[in-house]
């Protein structure tokens, strides 16, 4: 039993970890600076907009959906936040606008998916590019400029990590609780999984999923915060981009695009994988253009590695 | 439904609270501007992109003689010597335009011509300024001594030109400034471009006709600027008729299919300016489908196909813009103040200029061609 048990440990530990394991061992090797204190605080502080994406993403692919507007989401909040304070509104106030205008936008994703039976695929991306036309009327195009000390204190340091990671992690811990001790996140894996139990358990589907949306809006809204405090102005094309990542990232961390199975947890560690790629090409000067390969590639692996092991667990 | 929202209410109150701690907890930095976060005398003028670089010194034009180079595209040379042991970061907006690869060569060519090592590298979503930051925190990690970037957004990159600051490392743009003057920002003055182009392709036209503009992505810096430029030009002719400006881009497709529906509309075109020499390209496809020939195509950045459109006399002029050169040039100035603290003689020395005779056209593009191209370093 003690021995199979340890096994199990090993089995048991994503295979993410060894892909995040070996990345930085490897990094290590070409240049010793990437072992260097500050050089992991830079990784986390990087990350940190990615991150809060990532856990939306998640919740949104548990209902098995997907949602393609994450990067318009967090572009919106940037410029609203910047409009409205150029107006005279205070930046909190304008902060606080902007979430709810962010969660308002989960709601209609929400409310299109599950009143019309449409793909969220579809549902997302028609309203990514409805978003992000906003986001540049608001701006004219250009990007807009509020000067405020309100950005710093973000990446001022508090134990150690920089305040944006701690906002990270609160995120985390709220969305952990959500899918594990509420309701509704028994009822988002219902419709990943089997949507008719839910129908027969009594509960409107409809409404659980647009509350998942709003969840996700509402996390999407944070990150378009970290995003604002990271850029100092808004930026109506800043995310594109990290809509697919946190895709990536999310399938990194083990939660299957079907079925509803899949954790948050995981996704921090695909979110980390991306990230020290990134970081650790950067830091050993690979030349860009092989980046996207190496990206691309090691992705690519970590993926086929995951669904190999998956497989093999189904048959044992 | 209740307790969720009850949860979200009670977060966000909680994040407001923290937000006025933190801000209230933090000294502001020296850099800092004296107005504080909640003041509502915002200054709505940041809004125009002209306004905005208002702060920024001007241009400080020097002839070819005072610059610490010589020549221009793939003839670049230059006397400064590296005299210690430098490492000098350069980060491209991205790698999918052949304009950011010969800048990366530019600076290359720099490190070996001078002596330091060149770092070059770029976000891999194309113009991510954020990941400009990063990359930018990243070579401050590496110790590098400077930093050449080709800003993606003049406001998005400041956190990293100030983590540059703070660590002693100096940043020297390229193209679009940063919000705040830097050790140096060289590479062409986009609005001078716009209107240089314009100009000539009005006098062309003998200050009469009907133009149409391509112009670049709605979120660029540059695009802008070059376009005020062109419209500001084009203001001069009182004959000259912007029929149409819409966005290609900076695209080939796009530009294609977008000249192609204002055909529909507007048969009776002289003139078409793509913000770049890829959308004006694309106008030139659109014009050779349609079957419609003698109408003036401009563009900007002197590429391989724009070059060879200008030869075949499908294309009317385009800009020598020189990332290869404007790259070297940065790298020069780096080094010598990294030597021995030289300053150079202004904070935007733009690189080329009117002095160097930046027009291809069917005059001038058989030596450019065959010379001194900036793509002729990419082969």
């Amino acid at each position: 039993m003690k021995g199979k048990s340890f096994k199990e440990i090993i089995k048991s530990i994503p295979p993410v970890v060894f892909m995040l394991v070996a990345m930085i061992v490897i990094f290590a090797i070409i240049e010793p600076r990437y072992l260097s204190a500050r050089n992991f605080r830079n990784i986390l502080l990087q990350c940190v907009p990615l991150m809060i994406m990532a856990f939306a993403q998640t919740i949104v692919i548990l209902t098995e959906g997907i949602d393609m507007s994450l990067n318009a989401v967090v572009n919106i909040v940037t410029v609203l936040t910047v409009w409205l304070a150029l107006k005279g509104v205070p930046l909190p106030v304008g902060m606080l606008i902007s979430v709810l205008v962010a969660i308002v936008i989960g709601v209609v994703k929400g409310f299109f998916v599950s009143k019309f039976s449409l793909p969220p695929f579809i549902v997302s991306y028609g309203m990514q590019n409805i978003v992000n036309s906003i986001a540049l009327l608001l701006t004219g195009g250009a990007s807009i400029y509020f000067a405020s000390e309100l950005y710093r204190a973000f990446t001022k340091t508090v134990f150690i990590v920089p305040n944006n990671v701690w906002v990270a992690a609160l995120m985390f811990v709220l969305t952990y609780l959500m899918l594990k001790r509420t309701k509704l996140g028994a009822n988002i894996r219902a419709l990943g999984g089997n949507p008719e139990s839910l129908t027969l358990a009594g509960v409107n589907p409809g409404r659980s999923l647009i509350k998942a949306y709003a969840f996700a809006g509402f996390l999407t809204g944070i990150a378009g915060l970290m995003m604002l405090c990271r850029v100092e102005s808004g930026q109506p094309i800043v995310a594109n981009g990290l809509e697919f990542q946190s895709v990536a990232a999310t399938v990194l961390g083990g939660t299957s695009l079907r079925h509803g199975k899949g954790n948050v947890t995981g996704t921090i560690l695909g979110v980390l994988l991306i990230q020290v790629i990134q970081n650790g090409l950067n830091i050993c000067g690979v030349p860009a253009i092989y980046q996207s390969v190496s990206t691309g590639g090691i992705v690519l692996a970590a993926i086929i590695v995951n669904a190999l092991i998956t497989s093999r667990k189904a048959k044992a | 439904m209740k307790k969720i929202s009850t949860l979200i209410f009670a977060l966000l109150l909680v994040a407001c609270l923290g937000l006025t701690a933190c801000n209230s907890g933090t000294t502001p930095a020296p850099s800092a501007t004296p107005e504080a976060s909640t003041e509502p005398a915002a200054p709505a003028e940041t809004k125009e992109p002209e306004q905005k670089s208002s702060g920024l010194s001007k241009a400080t034009v020097l002839d070819a003689s005072e610059l610490p180079i010589t020549g221009i595209g793939t003839t670049v040379a230059t006397e400064v010597k590296a005299s210690g042991d430098y490492k000098i970061g350069y980060i491209a907006k991205n790698t999918t335009n052949p304009y950011m690869n010969a800048q990366s060569a530019g600076v290359a060519k720099a490190g070996e011509d001078m002596g330091f090592e060149a770092i070059c590298q770029a976000p891999s979503t194309a113009d991510s300024v954020e990941e400009q930051v990063r990359i930018m925190e990243n070579m401050i990690e590496q110790g590098c001594n400077a930093i050449i970037v080709h800003c993606a957004d003049s406001n998005g990159i400041m956190p990293g030109v100030r983590a540059a600051e703070d660590a002693g490392v100096i940043v020297l743009t390229i193209g679009t400034p940063a919000a705040e003057d830097t050790f140096l920002r060289t590479g062409v003055d986009y609005y001078e471009t716009g209107y240089t182009i314009a100009t000539e392709m009005a006098e062309a036209l003998n200050g009469e006709g009907n133009i149409i503009i391509l112009e670049g992505p709605p979120g660029a810096a540059n695009a802008i600027e070059r376009l005020n430029g062109i419209n500001d030009a084009f203001a001069k002719y009182p004959n000259i008729k912007i029929v149409a400006s819409q966005t290609a881009n900076f695209k080939r497709t796009e530009g294609m299919s977008v000249t192609e529906n204002l055909l529909q509309g507007n048969s009776d075109i002289q003139g078409i300016i793509g913000a770049n020499d890829e959308s004006a390209l694309g106008a030139v496809q659109a014009l050779k489908g349609a079957g419609i020939e003698g109408v003036l195509v401009s563009g900007f950045d002197g590429s391989v196909d724009a070059s060879n459109a200008v030869l075949n006399g499908d294309m009317f002029e385009t800009y020598n813009t020189d990332p290869y050169g404007s790259g070297y040039i940065a790298a020069a100035y780096a080094v010598q103040y990294l030597n021995d603290g030289t300053e150079p003689a202004g904070r935007f020395i733009p690189f080329p200029t009117a002095n160097n005779d930046p027009l291809i056209n069917a005059e001038t593009v058989d030596g450019y061609i065959n010379g001194n191209a900036w793509f002729n370093a990419l082969q």
